[in-house]
């Protein structure tokens, strides 16, 4: 049995779900001052619908959390939670480790409902500009290097082998520089993950194109809808149970947000000892994510352990 | 016969590769077993720096499958360390300074450390023989060696010292869960307490009276800062028998810092040993020895149907041997080039004029020629199929400002009659065939072009990296269908010539991959890239062969510097004094592009003219904005009147 | 007209990214050698960039693939049982003479064209080779008429386009008396993929059907259609593919006008799974003529 269960509501809609009296004791957002459209609308949403919020935010340059601006410890994170029964948290703006942060501090805090907004964007597939060929478009945001960040530090070279799962977006260097950054990696069991269904059909046409190159015989592909954390997680405890001999699960968020947050479930609840490690690039928030709002997204997590 | 080579990476082969590894031809030159003082190991991807480390680690060193170690092995215990690179960048910060990670990252290094040390003595004892043989490892006393580092003393035996490592090392673990709400553990001093643990196996463990433990840190380029700072330190400090040497890839040293005050110089605190340098003379033979060890380890052919014998590779004592025997060369090239056959120039040339494609183009091209310089002649003059060469390249001649018509038609007679011309004399052909056969096949990219295929072309467009030659051979033989014996087995040049471009194109994408910039390097590949091609495709073939480049007026900074030395550190760019001196003007060294990119981009892999670029250009390519390359590169079209139809390489003849 | 470079480079690019899906079992269920006849065949027509760009734009779902489909339906899907939400995979695992007050059904939608083994029957079979459902709850469309107070049932399907197929099968199994004999009964559709068109016309005409889809198809999967090309930022590009497919069409010998010319109901997709082909994608990809091999099976 599971730890987790999740249920989801989506209103395939442009502006807010209505959900009535619903109201939460408390939410989490992001300090980001850089806001799109969507984080704009997602916060907007939270904040009417929660008696309470703070701001959190982390730098990963420097391994420091902030809660409503002030420097913050895990404890202090945890305190704000203090008594809470239900949570909202605004996944959209809030970063990987934020997240998990969050959802860290809210499991521990025995929290009885999570729930976590996210909002899609309005995207499209890639343009393609000038030339048909792919030396056309120059991706020139800087890479990302992998790094642990506090609590989920594990020295993989202390692994004698495991799974490694990586949830792939539509972005084709990140699994590559995965593999080349971390090649003690290579002899583990892999499996890649596209999200089919996508948000919007043939949206998974650029991730499998992307990614194609650095896939090998060996690896297995898995499929999961682009926008189900449920399914995120239950693959990933199936994984898991699968493993006779029970080695640690690697998991590599590179993917969309709801497998993000699915992941994120499956690391908390296996994070003791090992079992489960994180794998991370911190991508930048780049400048120009003005997408608008495409469809909302609502996640309700019961932790068997706190009910 | 395909499987041999699909295992390119050492991660792909564990620890103890005591029986894989070829020793490579600079192995003598190493003295790693003598070295009192710190190596500084320099090589870009591919040139088998990670393996040549696991070979000389303990893992391999005693390895079980060894029959006898002998009394060498000991001399230097070998411990190989690959600092995982996610979890070592994530010690930072958290609220605590920079020197306090400092002694952390002490502390995780030393319990490794330890625990490889202990890992030795297992490993040379893994036997019942072996404990025999060697063994008194129930005399060691670790709290009587350390005890004296840790509160509450350490346990004595072997067993439960390492029981006490890995408890250690879960502690450390288990507080990086939660750095907030639990105590650090007590921290280690590393040199302090490995040196103790040695001094233990030098009283109480006979077969290390003596030895010297050398640590091995891989990947040294990943480290941040201050913990490169560390490793400088303890390079610096080191000596026996306790002494530090680090591997790294080229521009890898971002200080030369220590914790003290003063930093580590070469020759004073380390020797420097460039791999890519050091494997460069010896290369093609180390490539067609691996081949040919490969296919017996991995795809069973027998040791007796190839040239090479098992043993040599691998004994160090006979390396010397190796290196001069030259019957011996001559056998193993013999059958590397019978296996992988390439063509000559000239009978490439041959074959282009017989080939109806290629044909038509070389007379479109000396038509063009010879309509610009207002000749009666018609391209069939200079059609002579005896000469195949040199009827090449009047295609390029006849595009040459110096040239007219008539006197490279005279010239070609004298050649063809057998006469002194300047084809031969005049080095023409030395100088134009194969920039001009390149130009014959660039537009055509389906087709394998021959030039690719060969193994002296493979090992030239391999350079030092035996997984770029590995992959080459790899990639020829999938595409065959392998025979029964290996005396029946040869690729063909086809195929040979389609695997360059497959390897060629694996490689170009694998760049975005590289290190904190690898989009930006793979961007500057391809323009550099087009730029070239663009360059082959100039008919007069006036600076045939350009793959190099240096940057003219200013001194490269800021962005362009980070990523032009990305550039070398990746193997992207090679670096190489320049070859001339131009008085007062600054120009920087020159940089090759790597020739395993020339397939792709249908260019030269040998090192032929060099491109001067103007340093604005080149902060542009290094570091500008996308859209500046292709202005940058209509620029280039325009200076070289490279007349260009939708997108096409090929020559504006009024409609084809 | 030969290609440029960068076309020449993209079609090589294509179809070398085809073949790896085809190895890497990305696209288990196109063949190989069908790949290499069907660009042969254009190519013959000097169509090669209509293939290349047909090709980049084509969304095959393998059984892998389908197999997420299936679960983005069946997964977390509740019904209404008696007041409590219940997920409706837990109850199809028990045998339904144990829960005897449980009152639903679950029927293949069958087209009357299509053979059983594609298309409704399949699907429901996979599914319930997938999820372990219990045959007894599984029933024929025709048999419905008879039953009564059933609180829920649950047609299941592949892909509707148009919606037709759908909209005639419910006539035919005559709906309005099945509402009748069961009042209160909610009537679920389950569709792996979906299209705005059918999805529009089923809630027109029949609005108390609720529709539970996988995949959603949209206008602009209609792969020759402007909006498609407006990713392709490249002068005379769209020209060019229009013409190319104009003079394939021609010379191969598919339709040039009917209901099939365009995929049925003007669709224009590129969408195929690797159990069926529905009409609704254009014929170039899986009809057979005697100049064109079909790449996709119908």
């Amino acid at each position: 049995m599971s730890r987790f269960q999740v249920s989801t509501l989506t209103h395939d809609e442009r502006a807010p779900p209505s959900i009535g009296n619903r109201k939460w004791d408390m939410a989490a957002i992001s300090s980001d001052e850089l806001l799109d459209d969507r984080s704009k609308a997602a916060i907007a949403f939270t904040k009417s619908h929660a008696k309470a919020h703070f701001e959190m935010r982390f730098l990963v340059g420097s391994n420091v959390t902030y809660v409503n601006k002030l420097q913050a410890s895990f404890g202090k994170l945890r305190a704000q939670l203090s008594g809470v029964n239900s949570l909202l948290i605004e996944a959209t703006s809030l970063s990987y480790p934020e997240l998990l942060y969050t959802l860290a501090a809210a499991t521990q805090e025995r929290v009885k409902a999570i729930s976590l907004l996210y909002v899609e964007p309005l995207g499209y597939r890639r343009n393609i500009d000038n030339h048909l060929c792919d030396h056309r478009n120059f991706n020139l945001s800087e890479n990302r290097r992998f790094r642990s960040i506090p609590m989920f530090m594990t020295n993989l070279s202390e692994i004698a082998t495991g799974q490694a799962v990586f949830f792939l977006g539509y972005e084709g260097a990140r699994l590559g520089q995965a593999m080349q950054q971390e090649e003690v990696l290579q002899p583990w069991r892999k499996h890649i993950v596209f999200g089919v269904p996508a948000f919007e059909s043939g949206w998974e046409i650029d991730a499998i194109a992307n990614n194609i190159d650095y896939l090998s015989g060996d690896d297995q592909i898995q499929y999961i809808a682009a926008s189900s954390v449920s399914a995120a997680y239950r693959l990933l405890n199936e994984l898991r149970a699968s493993d006779k001999e029970q080695n640690p699960v690697l998991v590599a968020p590179l993917g969309t947000k709801p497998h993000a947050i699915g992941a994120a479930l499956f690391l908390i609840e296996h994070d003791a000892m090992d079992q489960a490690v994180l794998l991370y690039d911190h991508p930048e928030r780049s400048a120009d994510r003005t997408e608008d709002v495409r469809r909302w997204h609502l996640y309700d997590v019961i932790d068997t352990k706190s009910n | 016969m395909q499987n041999a080579f699909i295992r390119n990476r050492t991660e792909e082969f564990g620890h103890d590769i005591w029986s894989s590894y070829v020793l490579p031809p600079y192995f003598p030159t190493l003295g790693f077993n003598e070295a009192r003082k710190s190596v500084v190991l320099e090589g870009g991807r591919g040139c088998g720096k990670t393996a040549l480390l696991r070979y000389l680690s303990f893992q391999s060193q005693f390895s079980f499958d060894r029959k006898a170690v002998p009394e060498d092995a000991f001399k230097t215990v070998g411990l190989y360390l690959k600092a995982d690179s996610q979890y070592f960048s994530g010690f930072t910060g958290a609220g605590l300074s920079d020197a306090k990670w400092q002694n952390i990252f002490e502390h995780a290094l030393c319990l490794a450390l330890a625990e490889q040390i202990v890992g030795a003595v297992r490993t040379l004892n893994c036997s019942a023989e072996r404990t025999a043989l060697y063994g008194e490892i129930d005399k060691l006393d670790f709290d009587d060696a350390a005890g004296g580092f840790v509160e509450g003393g350490l346990p004595s035996s072997l067993l439960a010292f390492e029981k006490w490592l890995r408890s250690q090392r879960q502690n450390l673990s288990r507080w990086f869960k939660n750095f907030d709400e639990t105590k650090p553990p007590a921290l280690l001093p590393l040199r302090e307490f490995l040196g103790s643990l040695i001094v233990e196996f030098h009283a109480k463990l006979p077969y290390f009276a003596t030895s010297v433990f050398a640590v091995y840190v891989d990947e040294y380029e990943n480290l941040l800062e201050y913990q490169q700072k560390l490793l400088n330190t303890l390079i610096k400090s080191g000596e026996p028998p306790l002494i530090f040497h680090v591997a790294m890839k080229p521009n890898g040293m971002r200080t030369r810092n220590t914790t003290g005050p003063e930093s580590i110089q070469e020759v004073a605190d380390f020797r420097l040993i460039k791999l890519d340098d050091a494997l460069a003379p010896q290369f093609r033979l180390f490539a067609a020895e691996l081949f040919f060890f490969r296919l017996i380890a991995e795809a069973g052919v027998p040791e007796n149907a190839t040239p090479i014998k098992l043993d040599v590779l691998r004994n160090e004592h006979r390396i010397t041997e190796r290196l001069s025997d030259s019957l011996y060369h001559s056998r193993v090239f013999a059958e590397m080039e019978r296996i992988l056959p390439g063509k000559s120039y000239g009978e490439i040339a041959r074959d282009a004029l017989d080939d109806p494609v290629l044909l038509g183009r070389w007379k479109r091209i000396v038509t063009a020629g010879l309509q610009r310089l207002k000749s009666r002649r018609v391209a069939d003059d200079f059609l002579i199929k005896d000469a195949p060469e040199a009827t090449i390249i009047c295609a390029a001649l006849l595009h040459q400002r110096s040239k007219n018509a008539d006197e490279v038609f005279n010239e070609l007679s004298e050649y063809a009659s057998g006469n002194s011309s300047k084809f031969k004399e005049g080095e023409w052909i030395h100088h134009l065939l194969i920039g001009t056969l390149l130009l014959l096949y660039l537009p055509y990219r389906q087709r394998s072009c021959p030039i690719y295929a060969g193994f002296d072309a493979f090992a030239k467009l391999s350079r030092t990296n035996i997984r770029h030659f590995l992959e080459l051979c790899h990639l020829s033989i999938g595409s065959f269908s392998g025979g029964a014996s290996l005396s029946d087995f040869s690729v063909t040049i086809d195929s040979q010539a389609k695997a360059a471009f497959a390897a060629s194109q694996k490689f170009r994408k694998e760049v975005a991959g590289s290190g904190d910039h690898g989009n930006r390097l793979l961007a500057v590949v391809n323009i550099l890239g087009k730029v070239f091609r663009l360059s082959q495709s100039r008919e007069s073939q006036s600076e045939p062969e350009r793959t190099h480049f240096s940057i003219l007026d200013e001194e490269t900074s800021g962005a362009g510097k980070t990523i032009l030395d990305e550039a070398v550190k990746w193997s992207v760019l090679f670096e190489e004094p320049e070859t001339k001196v131009k008085g007062n003007r600054y120009e920087s060294n020159d940089y090759v592009l790597n020739p395993i990119y020339a397939p792709f981009f249908g260019i030269s892999y040998n090192k032929g003219r060099k491109l001067e670029i103007q340093s604005r250009d080149a902060n542009t390519i290094l570091a500008g904005p996308v859209d500046q390359f292709t202005l940058l590169l209509r620029h280039y079209e325009k200076t070289w009147s490279v007349i260009r139809n939708d997108d096409q390489f090929d020559l504006d003849l009024g409609g084809m | 007209m030969e290609n440029s470079e960068d076309q020449s480079d993209y079609i090589e690019q294509v179809v070398d990214r085809c073949q790896k899906l085809i190895h890497t079992g990305i696209w288990e269920g196109v063949q190989e050698s069908r790949l290499t006849g069907w660009l042969g065949c254009l190519r013959n027509c000097d169509a090669g960039l209509l293939g290349a760009y047909l090709l980049d734009n084509l969304a095959f779902r393998s059984r892998d693939q389908y197999a997420s489909l299936l679960d983005t339906v069946f997964h977390d899907l509740c019904f209404t049982d008696r007041g409590t939400q219940r997920q409706l995979l837990d109850v199809l695992r028990k045998k339904p003479e144990d829960c005897a007050e449980i009152k639903i059904r679950v029927a293949p939608v069958i087209g009357h064209t299509a053979p059983p083994t594609k298309s409704g029957p399949y699907i429901l079979r996979l599914a319930q080779r997938r999820y372990r459902i219990h045959n007894d709850w599984l029933v024929w469309p025709h048999t419905l008429g008879k039953m009564a107070d059933l609180s829920d049932i649950f047609f299941v399907d592949d892909f509707c386009g148009t919606g037709n197929q759908f909209i005639e099968f419910l006539m035919g199994i005559e709906i309005q008396e099945i509402l009748k004999a069961n009042p209160g009964v909610r009537i679920t559709y389950l569709v792996t993929a979906v299209h705005s068109d059918g999805l529009a016309r089923i809630n027109k005409m029949y609005p108390y059907v609720n529709v539970v889809w996988g995949e959603h198809l949209r206008p602009i999967n209609a792969v020759l259609s402007s909006e498609a090309f407006a990713r392709y930022r490249i002068p005379g590009f769209s020209n060019l593919i229009e013409s190319q497919y104009q003079s394939a069409i021609k010379y191969t010998g598919l339709p040039v006008k009917g209901r099939i010319a365009d995929g049925f109901g003007s669709l224009g997709l590129a969408y195929g799974f690797s159990h069926a082909t529905p009409n609704n994608t254009l014929p170039i990809f899986w009809m057979s003529t005697p100049k064109l091999t079909a790449l996709l099976d119908r």
